[in-house]
């Protein structure tokens, strides 16, 4: 790779810093700008420039449950250090929107359902049938629906829904997988698990769905 | 001192502070959300977004680095690079343009006011306006596209017509202007 000039490091430091440069560009520019002061002042301005930019998008209020859907999310696991850190496990997101899913099965839906047996163990399958994971229901204070997907399904965000007995779908939150890592994903949820029929991984990347059901 | 206040929210976030999580969230949901909707243009996505962005600010709050810049800034970077990443997956299902355009150009309205947070953000906010207003509209257009949607030089030359080096200059050209009205510069 030839070495960069200041002036080629100025052509494309805008590119790098709206993440649109390709990766020799990239890596040339940063090369570059390690050991240039100017230039790397000038890829720090473009970047806040950027960022700053941001600002002009509108303030728009957020569906209702969202900010206890995203709480609900935090009291999952350990906070992590910077990314990368030693010890990670899958990186597993977000979680459940308990207070929705009790207002949309409205009251006469109770917890008296919870003395029928335990869903748990439910087989996780791709489109092929294969199984590639698990989910369970952990019973507490409060019930807990737990998935667990094994290292082979591609990173990929899935949109957990759940379909009950009294109807469906009902969102419980997001889960985020690594290729080749693990993923547990737990959400504590005020309904009644037991009346659970159906768990859906509807994904949002493209990536194929996954789905558990009682029967399977 | 709103600064000062945010950042001792991350601080207290690095550490599993759950007050100052939920703090954080009120505070910037309006924000991470209102820009989520209008990268991916579609409100569920959206939302999918935005409780990912704040996980991430969860996990990684202790990477937070207050000498690069505010924590408004850093968030909605977080944001713009979840939202980005949704999109392109979601490609071909592209989002028209006008629409962005007419969301952060110009005469465009902020939303409604979350008081803790607007004085923080509206010098930008009114900075950041004035500046590209003062830019050709096909410059506008292309820093607009490049900063929001993420679209590269080419996607920029395919939908305005034009050649790839014109596209490329645009959004150089553009964004340098906004960064020499918006940054001091500082002569070594």
């Amino acid at each position: 790779m030839t070495a960069l000039t200041c002036d080629g490091c100025r052509e494309l430091g805008p590119d790098v810093a709206l993440g649109l440069a390709s990766g020799p560009d990239r890596a040339a520019v940063l090369e570059h700008a390690l050991g240039c002061r100017d230039c790397r002042r000038d890829l720090e301005d473009l970047t806040e420039t950027v960022e700053r930019s941001l600002v002009l998008a509108p303030r728009v209020e957020p569906p209702a449950g969202f900010e206890s859907a995203v709480l609900a999310s935090f009291g999952r696991g350990p906070v992590e250090g910077p990314v990368g850190r030693v010890g990670r496990v899958g990186r597993v997101a977000l979680v459940a929107a308990a207070a929705l899913l009790l207002a949309a099965l409205g009251i006469g839906v109770g917890w008296s359902v919870l003395h029928r047996d335990q869903p748990a163990g439910w087989a996780v399958r791709d489109r092929a049938g294969a199984v590639v994971g698990r989910v369970d229901v952990e019973r507490g204070d409060r019930a807990t629906l737990v998935v667990h997907l094994d290292g082979g399904v591609p990173a990929a965000t899935y949109r957990v829904e759940c379909d009950y007995e009294a109807g469906g779908p009902y969102r419980a939150g997001v889960v985020v997988t690594e290729a080749g890592r693990p993923t547990e994903w737990r959400a504590t949820v005020d309904v009644p698990v037991y009346d659970l029929r159906r768990v859906r991984l509807v994904s949002t990347t493209g990536a194929p769905n996954l789905e558990a059901t009682v029967d399977g | 001192m709103l600064t000062a206040a945010d950042e001792a929210l991350l601080a207290g976030i690095a550490v599993g502070d759950e007050d100052a999580a939920r703090t954080f969230v009120r505070r910037y949901q309006h924000r991470v959300y209102g820009l989520a909707v209008t990268i991916v243009g579609d409100r569920q996505l959206a939302e999918d977004v935005a409780q990912e962005v704040f996980l991430r600010v969860w996990r990684h709050a202790g990477a937070f680095d207050a000498r690069r810049g505010g924590a408004a800034t850093w968030v909605l970077a977080v944001t713009r690079n979840a939202a980005i990443d949704a999109i392109r997956v979601r490609r071909p299902v592209m989002l028209d343009p006008g629409v962005i355009l007419a969301l952060v150009g110009p005469g465009a309205e902020a939303g409604p006011d979350q008081p803790e947070e607007a004085a923080v953000t509206d010098d930008d906010l009114h900075r950041v306006r004035d500046l590209l207003a003062l830019l050709p509209a096909e410059q506008r257009s292309a820093v607009v596209l490049a900063t929001y949607l993420g679209w590269t030089a080419a996607e920029v030359a395919e939908h305005d017509d034009i050649p790839l080096g014109t596209a490329k200059t645009r959004i150089r050209t553009g964004l340098r202007k906004v960064r020499a009205g918006l940054i001091p510069e500082v002569t070594s």
